[in-house]
């Protein structure tokens, strides 16, 4: 529908038909070439320790140190209380209780 | 020198092969970035991120698209993680935002004007950048390749790794969006 309105809407939808290219500023490699060569002098050489790669694998070495230090210690409790229970066994067998020991 | 002899001196590190490429995508890394970002400064800044970008992983191009398809898909994703940003910064740092790091009050950034916009239609061109920035990212991209890169919609599609059909339909999605956002713009300012 033809209103003044959409018309002047039309007309802004047109504006940047024919539009010539911007150009680059001058001397843009000058100073890209200044920026790259500052980003290497700057790089710092610890840079790799803030990779996510890296953090991710420290992550997991450190998880699975975890796990193995679980599963060592249940092992050990578990080796203490069967030990525990034969004491308890072999003085039953022979009739033997701590008191008795000291009488 | 052939594109393909370039992006293999480029491989090996060659200094002048850089700048060439350089001469020969500056213009059209530029006029995109400026469209996108909308300010000089920033586009600047993009554009020289994108050749640092293509400096760093010319050794991982494919070769599956042309060069200038690459430079435009690298180009493209600069801008857009400049936008994001930019809209994270503004929106986390509302509060400080009132008055800027030296207590000094931020201003609205002054229209943008694109330098190779007529002058008889600078204003209406500048009218229409600010709604532009509100466009959704894919909507804005297309726009922006098909009104200021005069780019086909093969060409588009190409770059955004999409078919021309689909291009089609975001180029009339940001024309209606445009439509109404310029509508409700008018009407307020009645």
């Amino acid at each position: 529908m033809y209103t003044p309105q959409n018309n002047k809407i039309e007309k802004m939808l047109q504006s940047l038909d024919g539009t010539a290219k911007a150009a680059a500023p001058d001397f843009l490699y000058t100073r890209l070439k200044a920026r790259m060569e500052k980003e290497l002098l700057t790089e710092s050489p610890a840079f790799f320790l803030l990779q996510p790669a890296f953090l991710t694998a420290c992550l997991a070495i450190v998880f699975a140190f975890n796990i193995v230090t679980l599963i060592n210690s249940k092992k050990h409790s578990s080796h203490i209380s069967n030990g525990a229970a034969s004491i308890e066994s072999f003085a039953k067998e022979y009739n033997l209780n701590s008191n008795q020991l000291y009488e | 020198m052939t594109e393909q002899e370039l992006i293999s001196q480029l491989r090996q590190g060659d200094e002048i092969a850089f700048k060439q490429l350089v001469n020969l995508y500056q213009d059209m890394v530029f006029n995109t970035a400026l469209g996108m970002v909308q300010q000089h400064t920033d586009a600047e800044d993009t554009a020289q991120e994108v050749f640092i970008q293509v400096y760093k992983s010319v050794k991982d191009f494919k070769e599956q698209a042309a060069l200038s398809t690459w430079i435009y898909r690298i180009t493209i994703t600069k801008c857009l993680d400049f936008l994001r940003s930019k809209k994270r910064k503004k929106r986390f740092g509302f509060i400080s935002s009132i008055f800027g790091n030296d207590n000094q009050p931020l201003y609205e950034p002054a229209d943008f004007h694109h330098p190779g916009v007529a002058l008889d239609k600078k204003e209406d061109a500048a009218l229409l950048f600010k709604m532009i920035e509100q466009l959704p990212e894919k909507q804005k991209t297309a726009f922006i390749l098909n009104k200021l890169e005069d780019l086909s919609y093969t060409e588009i599609a190409l770059i955004m790794k999409t078919s021309p059909p689909a291009v089609d339909s975001l180029l009339q999605r940001a024309k209606q969006n445009l439509r109404k956002n310029l509508h409700v713009k008018f009407t307020n300012s009645a």
